[in-house]
Order: C-alpha cells, then structure tokens, then sequence
C-alpha cells in the first residue's frame, strides 16, 4: 500500500526538528505524613515565602491524602502572594509524578509536592519526582532516627536524588548544626554524600498562630522570627533551583 | 590576521608549559601559584587563585585523554580541599581564601560529549578548550571555556552561594571531612528570644519566647504581678498583648 509522503519524510531528513525544551519548575519533594499539621504549614508557608521573592510557586497535594485541612487553599490575606495548592488526584507515586507533569509549566521558580511516605516505598514509578527531596528534623536522637530512615527510603526511590533537610525545634544555630552533623553521621556514607542541608525553621507561637488563623506568617507577621527563618529556608531553595535552571 | 590553526591537536607537554599564561589571560583570569605539587597519587599540573581567592585546581588532558582527566581532576579537588586551609596556614602568602573551596578547571584541546555532561554535574567543574592560533607567522595557543549545559531534569548542582550580607554572628565552622556542610544565613540572634537581651528603657514588651512549639508566656501591655521564674513549656498565654 503507497505510503502519504509525511509518512516516510523523517527518512530524508537528518534530524528531527529541535524541539524546545520543557520549562519545567523544578519539584522538590516533602515527604509528610497525612496528619502533620505543623510540617505542612512549613510547607506552605515556605511557599509564601517564595513568592514573596518573585516566584509562582505550586503546592501539589494528592488528594486521597490528609493534608486539605492543614495547608491554605484560600488564605485570607495576600491576594496575589497566596501560592496555587492544586489538589491532585492520584493513588500512587507514579500517577502523582505524571499529573504533576503540566502543572509544573505553569508554575514558576519552584513547586512543593507533599508525598504521603507510604509511596516511597512503591514500584509504580515516578522516581524523578523524588528527585529533590526534603525532609524536616527535629534534634531529639528519636527524630533524627526517623528523618534517616525517611531520607534513605526517598534515597532507595531515586538513586540519584538531592536529599535536603531542613531543622525545626531547635534553639539556636549552633544546636540546629549539631542536630544536622548528627543526622548526617547516623547516614551511610552513600546517602551522606547526597545530604544538603536547608537551614532552620521555628516552630514558635507565631507558626502555631498562623496554623489556627489559617495565615501565612510571612504575611501576617513579616518580621518575625518564624517569618526570617522561613525566608532563609525559602531563599536556600530558590537558590538552588536557579543554579539548576537550564541554560 | 589571527587565525585558527586546522592541525592536530597541540600535545599535552605543549600546552602544560603554557599553562601558566594561558589561564593568566583567560576572561577571568586565574593566578598560578604552584606547578607540579604532589596531590592524591599523581601531581597537580597547577594550582591556581581566583579573583576571589578561590583555589583552582588546573589540569592538562591530552587529546582523546579529556573524560579520564576530568576523573582524576574531580578527585583531586576533592582531595585539596580539606587541605587548602592548611595551605593557608603553611603559605598566607598565595592569598587563598579556605572558605571560597576548590574548583576545577580541564583543559584540553577538544572534549568528548561525556566530558562535557559530567563536568555539567559537578560542582564547580569548568572546561577549556586549547586552540592554536597563528598570529604574525608564528603559533600560539589560547584558551576557550567551554560552555555547560546541564541536564535536564536532574537535581540542581550547588553553586558557590553569595556572601551573607551580614557577617555571621558566629565564626564560620567546618563540617567535619565527609559530613555536609549546615547551610543557613541566620544568626543565633534570628532564633533567639529577644527577652534574653534587657529591652532599652520605653521599649514595647518583647516578644514572647517560643519553646519548640509549646505556647510560652507573655508580657502584656499592663504592668504585670511580680512572679519567679518562668519554666519552659509553662508559662502563660493571652491574646490581649501587644503582640496580637
């Protein structure tokens, strides 16, 4: 049967058409349980403090998971600072990974997806979702255990992937260092060579407030404690994610 | 009339004694401070000073030898950097600045693909590419940095981060060899509670203490009861103050 000439055109030509490249925000994923209220309003917080910088960020929550209640999806105040939290519908990493994929377009600067830890573990794919992932520690030895645990499971997920971490609980700099040299002393050396550390948040009153007024700190109370830390942490993100913007 | 030689590559002993001058006249050029030192196993072609006080480690590759060098030259920063604050000690003279690390810098007449996505993953890994030049019936050689274009996709490399705008209150520590650096830009004055530090005379009420996330006690506006001391975690709250 005579082929239509667009049919067999790619055999003439020496290339196929370059095509532009996808500008894709990168994604760093927070592996967070459904009822950690304190850790997703970092998150989201995080998130106003980006665009308070000038970015667009994106929060990506998968919609079986427990986390509507914690995170803003309208926040009183703020308007055009308030990120997008868009709620998506997917089972399993892979799925997350995939529907993610446009809205990751549309967002600019950064977007925080908040992985349920159940998915770490999983073969259904969407391992370059955990290719930046940050995971929050406290100092207590327990704590410091189990954020490990989580970062050599994200580590197992994504062989190649950029493991942050980011302390919370502490008093001073000086204790939030000793807390992240221990965490990266209880780590194989393999998963210590992938840490990066991503500064110090304060869980104080202020967070604790904005977490029962449904207010972002950094707009509430710009100049607070809790709200520098978070532009610090914020700032230490949206670095790194210029240094990996693609030329 | 400067132009661009269509010959075999210039040998690696050709361009290893250039090597001074060449990175001498690149854009941003480099220092040299010490040929041929003994680093891990093998010698350092040249280690060089950026304007920023910066270490760079500078390495020779000959023709078709550019993917094998850019391995021996990643283990080779990584060797002297735990070393170039002893380097520091040993010799103030070279000018280098510990903090500012050590970054790499290939140099080589032409470079396979390979090379060039590698040295886009490293950290701190430039590329320069040797070209002979004939200038008024002569050859000479010159160096081209090479342009990295990093992968798509992939975990963002680490760039050197800009100073803080304002000194750290505390002296800049090392992480142990081996241990990640701790990255932040606040001071322990960020985290701590101003009510340590007496509030100048007329001074609206401090604000009130946190203790990792239990609600602390407050100084409202009205004067308040003498008590003792507070302890963490029980202090009082109230939505009245100053500070709402």
């Amino acid at each position: 049967m005579a082929r239509e000439l667009a049919d067999v055109l790619h055999y003439f030509l020496d290339d196929a058409p370059p095509r532009a490249a996808e500008k894709l925000a990168p994604v760093v994923a927070v592996p967070l349980a459904g009822g950690d209220a304190l850790r997703a309003s970092f998150v989201w917080n995080l998130a106003v403090e980006l665009a308070r910088t000038g970015a667009r960020p994106l929060v990506a929550v998968p919609s079986g998971a427990r986390y509507a209640d914690e995170l803003l999806p309208d926040p009183p105040l703020g308007g055009l600072l308030a990120p997008e939290v868009a709620h998506v519908s997917a089972e399993d990493l892979g799925a997350f990974a995939g529907a993610l994929r446009p809205l990751r377009r549309r967002a600019r600067g950064l977007a925080l997806a908040l992985v349920p830890p159940a998915w770490l573990g999983g073969t259904t794919g969407g391992s370059e979702l955990l290719a930046w992932t940050l995971v929050f520690a406290r100092p207590e030895e327990d704590q410091l255990d189990a954020a490990t645990a989580l970062a050599e499971r994200a580590a197992a997920a994504a062989p190649f992937a950029r493991l942050g971490v980011t302390l919370h609980g502490v008093g001073s700099v000086a204790e939030a260092r000793d807390a992240f040299e221990r965490l990266a002393g209880l780590a194989r050396p393999a998963l210590r060579s992938r840490l990066w550390s991503y500064g110090v948040l304060l869980d104080d009153l202020d967070v604790y407030r904005g977490l029962a007024q449904r207010t972002a700190v950094g707009l509430a109370r710009p100049q607070s404690r809790a709200a520098r830390a978070l532009a610090d942490v914020a700032r230490l993100l949206l670095d790194d994610a210029r240094a990996g913007a693609h030329a | 009339m400067i132009a661009r030689i269509p010959q075999a590559a210039p040998e690696r002993a050709r361009i290893a004694a250039a090597l001074a001058e060449l990175v001498s006249a690149l854009p941003e050029p480099l220092q040299p401070l010490v040929h041929g030192v003994a680093g891990l196993e093998a010698e350092l072609d040249l280690v060089a000073r950026d304007a920023e006080g910066g270490a760079v480690v500078v390495r020779v590759a000959g023709d078709g030898e550019d993917l094998e060098a850019l391995a021996d030259l990643a283990a080779q920063c990584a060797w002297l950097a735990p070393r170039i604050a002893d380097w520091c000690r040993m010799a103030p003279g070279l000018g280098l600045v510990p903090e500012r690390g050590v970054r790499g810098l290939l140099v080589a007449p032409r470079f396979d693909p390979r090379t060039r996505l590698a040295a886009a993953t490293l950290p701190g890994m430039t590329l320069a590419r040797v070209l002979a030049l004939e200038w008024e019936g002569t050859s000479a050689l010159a160096l081209e940095a090479v342009p990295l274009e990093r992968p798509l996709g992939g975990p963002p490399a680490v760039r050197p981060r800009p100073e803080p705008e304002e000194p750290a209150s505390e002296p800049a520590q090392v992480a142990e060899p081996g241990l990640p650096p701790f990255r932040t830009g606040l001071r322990d004055e960020d985290l701590a509670s101003p009510r340590r530090a007496a509030p100048p005379r007329g001074a609206p009420p401090p604000y009130p203490p946190a203790h990792h996330g239990a609600p602390a006690s407050h100084h409202g506006a009205a004067p308040a009861a003498p008590r003792g001391p507070e302890r963490p975690g029980r202090g009082r709250f109230s939505a009245q103050g100053d500070n709402f």
